[in-house]
């Protein structure tokens, strides 16, 4: 493609830049929520981020580069023998051993620049040589699913199955109680708190007080896709049961006791 | 550099009541950046604090929490009707003071 030949002769090869290639390709973080549909689109919800990697005139002019996932209607140009793509609202479609690239525009800014994507088909690609300035943003490894193999790369460093969702780890949150639940002392047991780590929602805290057996209800990008029925203890060393419902509705489920009741768990979401 | 950060925040409907916590890195004026109290029934944003309305029900709950308890407690009424078949003055004193003591552990209170 024309663009190919010029983005080559475009790449600054010094040993310097070189150096920050391959700093910029190990330094990726972010990306928010990343989806990867049953269809095989892709889209993420807040920018990678290529930073720590140096900042002059010639790199990058504030320090570090964002890599937003482009809108919908923005043409993605194929790689070699690759058809060029459009962007959707689903994202960008990575069929199976596919790559997805971004150029870095040296010497600009952080703003993330839509045109600078690119994609590549393995079989369409012979013969292209992937400028030292693109970092790779996904990877599809296009085996069966019977052997495990069959994911995604992202450049984060982390791995997405077709028809799941990455979320991003959080801090502690402390959640609104409904139907007067209280927590019940902190002092020896802690907050009532929840968090977001590696696509698991952990539950913490004991509570007390309540008049029904909603307890809470999580956010959106905390609930587990179907109803779950957990295990839990409550006043006087009882085992009772927890639910946690597909609308986040944390449900004190079978009897319980408004003197003190258990919430600690964990969950898979996504 | 830093984007706008995700915080957990409080959804309210038109009138300002509370409807769900939300977790975003979004402005919106139905989005409230304040926590809710604990021990809240039906909680409401005025604009400057969270106020629950519907306090007075949760008083009205309490009030009438002794009625669940006390008849959770009861003795079988079943004893009653036995003791009267029997004729048992005995069984039949036993029972209402069983009543007697339930209803002492349980009173009734007051709300305005």
């Amino acid at each position: 493609m024309s663009s190919n030949a010029r983005l080559i002769a475009n790449t600054p090869t010094s040993d310097k830049l070189g150096t920050f290639y391959d700093n910029a390709k190990r330094s990726i973080t972010g990306g928010g929520t990343v989806y990867y549909d049953s269809s095989q689109y892709l889209r993420w919800t807040d920018r990678f981020i290529v930073i720590a990697v140096g900042e002059s005139p010639d790199t990058a002019t504030t320090g570090y580069f964002n890599i937003e996932c482009p809108p919908n209607q923005t043409n993605i140009t194929g790689i070699g023998d690759t058809p060029d793509t459009m962007a959707t609202t689903s994202g960008i479609l990575l069929s199976d051993w596919s790559s997805l690239w971004y150029e870095l525009p040296m010497g600009s800014s952080n703003a993330s620049v839509d045109g600078n994507f690119y994609i590549g088909q393995y079989s369409s690609i012979n013969g292209f040589e992937i400028p030292p300035n693109w970092v790779l943003v996904a990877v599809s490894n296009g085996d069966s699913s019977a052997n495990g193999n069959d994911a995604v790369k992202l450049c984060n460093g982390k791995y997405i199955k077709k028809d799941q969702t990455l979320y991003p780890d959080t801090d502690w949150l402390t959640p609104t109680l409904i139907y007067n639940w209280q927590p019940y002392d902190t002092t020896n047991y802690g907050p009532v708190r929840y968090r977001r780590a590696n696509n698991t929602v952990y539950l913490e805290g004991l509570v007390k007080g309540g008049s029904n057996g909603n307890i809470m209800q999580l956010p959106s990008g905390f609930r587990p896709g179907r109803r779950l029925l957990l295990a839990t203890t409550m006043n006087s060393n009882v085992h009772s049961r927890l639910d946690i419902d597909k609308d986040g509705f944390v449900i004190a489920g079978g009897q319980f006791s408004n003197t003190w009741f258990s919430i600690t768990s964990s969950f898979n979401i996504g | 550099m830093n984007k706008n950060e995700y915080k957990l925040l409080r959804k309210v409907d038109e009138n300002g009541y509370f409807l769900e916590d939300v977790y975003t890195n979004q402005i919106a004026e139905d989005l409230v950046d304040v926590a809710i109290p604990y021990g809240m029934f039906k909680p409401k944003w005025t604009g400057s604090e969270w106020i629950d309305e519907e306090a007075y029900k949760r008083a009205e709950l309490d009030a009438v929490a002794y009625i669940d308890q006390r008849r959770s407690e009861y003795p079988p009424v079943e004893d009653y009707l036995d003791a009267i078949v029997k004729g048992d003055e005995e069984q039949k004193q036993a029972y209402i003071d069983a009543c007697l003591a339930v209803k002492a552990k349980y009173p009734k209170q007051n709300y305005t």
